[in-house]
Order: structure tokens, then C-alpha cells, then sequence
């Protein structure tokens, strides 16, 4: 497994785990309490501090372990690959964007329009992050 | 989602003939050994220059290296 590919394993596992919290919490608790704009701007906040922090310990973790692959230059099937992973990503995230404007049309309170975008995005970033570990994996 | 390459090559038996490992041969041309595995395997096809330094290391002209069937 190369370094890029580790990386990118890390980062879909934690975006999984770090929003699968936040919805878990969010469409749960959070939905059903009465200042539920406050508490998931606060979750929000949390779960990105969380994920950027964790995402930069785990890199610091991978280059020291893996410190000579971590220092070898881009491959020529990494900017291959991850255009056509940005291109799924792209079109899921112009789903979700389009489903926030269709609640905004409806009248939906921000904080459903909010999880729209977010859920938009966590899926566009786990579905790059697959589509390039299943690119990876099948040579090309 | 991508049709696997027409282009077959002679990599991993010049490769093995000349001595190096996939680990070597990457390096020598700037790839990753995953890169070289790929290309052996048919499921990759290299960029020219990347198949140019392929043949230049195994001190074979492009050819011979690379063929691309009727």
C-alpha cells in the first residue's frame, strides 16, 4: 500500500467515524431539543476541530512510520485517479446542494437545510475517498 | 468503470532477466512499486515518458518492450 493510499484510508475511516457521530447525535438529541440551531453549530464546530486534529495526528503517525514512502514523489496514476474520485465526488456533492435548495424552496428550517449540505459533503468526501482506494487497489 | 489496456509488454521477463526487482525498476523511473505492478499486470497503461525510461532501463528499444496487438 502506498503512502497516499494510507492516507487516504485514514482520512475516509475518520470522516466515517467523526459525522457518523455527528448525525448519530444530531438527527437524535440534537433534532428533538428545543435550541437544537445553537447545539449543532456547536457539535459542527466540535466534530471539525475533532477531524482536522485527528487527521493531522495521523498523518504526523503515517509519516513517521511510513517516513521513506512519505517522502517519494507523486506517482503518475495519482493525479489519474483522483480526478476521476473528484469527478464522483463532484457529482454527489451537486445532489446535495441541489436537495438544500429544494428544501430551501419548501420552507425547511436551516437547521434540516445545514444536514443536507453537510450530509452532501461527508458523502462526497467518503465516496472520493473509496473510489480512490478501489482505483489503487485494482491497478489503475 | 475503465477498460483494461490493449498495450501488453515484456516488463516483468526483461525486468527479471536484467535483475531488478519491481522496487528497483520503480525507483529508477520515478514511479511507485504498485505503479510497475500495474503495468506488468496489463491493468495500467504508462504515460510515454514513463514508458521511454521503462525501456531505457531495461536497455531495450521501446518496441520490444511494448507492443500494442492488431
Amino acid at each position: 500500500m502506498t503512502f497516499i493510499e494510507k492516507s487516504t484510508l485514514t482520512m475516509t475511516l475518520l470522516l466515517v467515524v467523526v459525522f457518523g457521530a455527528y448525525f448519530a447525535l444530531v438527527l437524535g438529541p440534537v433534532a428533538a431539543s428545543p435550541d437544537r440551531q445553537g447545539a449543532f453549530t456547536g457539535l459542527f464546530i466540535l466534530a471539525t476541530i475533532l477531524l482536522t486534529s485527528l487527521a493531522a495526528g495521523s498523518h504526523i503517525v503515517l509519516a513517521v512510520i511510513c517516513c521513506r514512502e512519505a517522502n517519494s514523489a507523486r506517482d503518475e496514476r495519482d493525479p489519474l485517479i483522483a480526478l476521476r474520485s473528484e469527478r464522483l465526488s463532484g457529482y454527489i456533492l451537486a445532489v446535495g446542494v441541489f436537495a438544500g435548495i429544494v428544501l430551501a424552496m419548501l420552507d425547511a428550517a436551516a437547521f434540516w437545510i445545514a444536514q443536507a449540505l453537510v450530509a452532501a459533503w461527508v458523502l462526497a468526501e467518503v465516496s472520493e475517498g473509496i473510489s480512490k482506494l478501489l482505483q489503487y487497489r485494482r491497478g489503475t | 468503470m475503465t477498460k483494461p489496456t490493449r498495450v501488453t509488454n515484456r516488463i516483468r521477463e526483461l525486468r527479471l532477466s536484467a535483475g531488478l526487482s519491481q522496487a528497483e525498476l520503480a525507483q529508477r523511473i520515478g514511479v511507485t512499486r504498485q505503479t510497475v505492478n500495474a503495468i506488468e499486470g496489463g491493468k495500467y497503461s504508462p504515460s510515454l515518458e514513463a514508458a521511454f525510461l521503462i525501456a531505457r532501463v531495461l536497455r531495450r528499444p521501446l518496441d520490444e518492450v511494448f507492443d500494442y496487438p492488431e
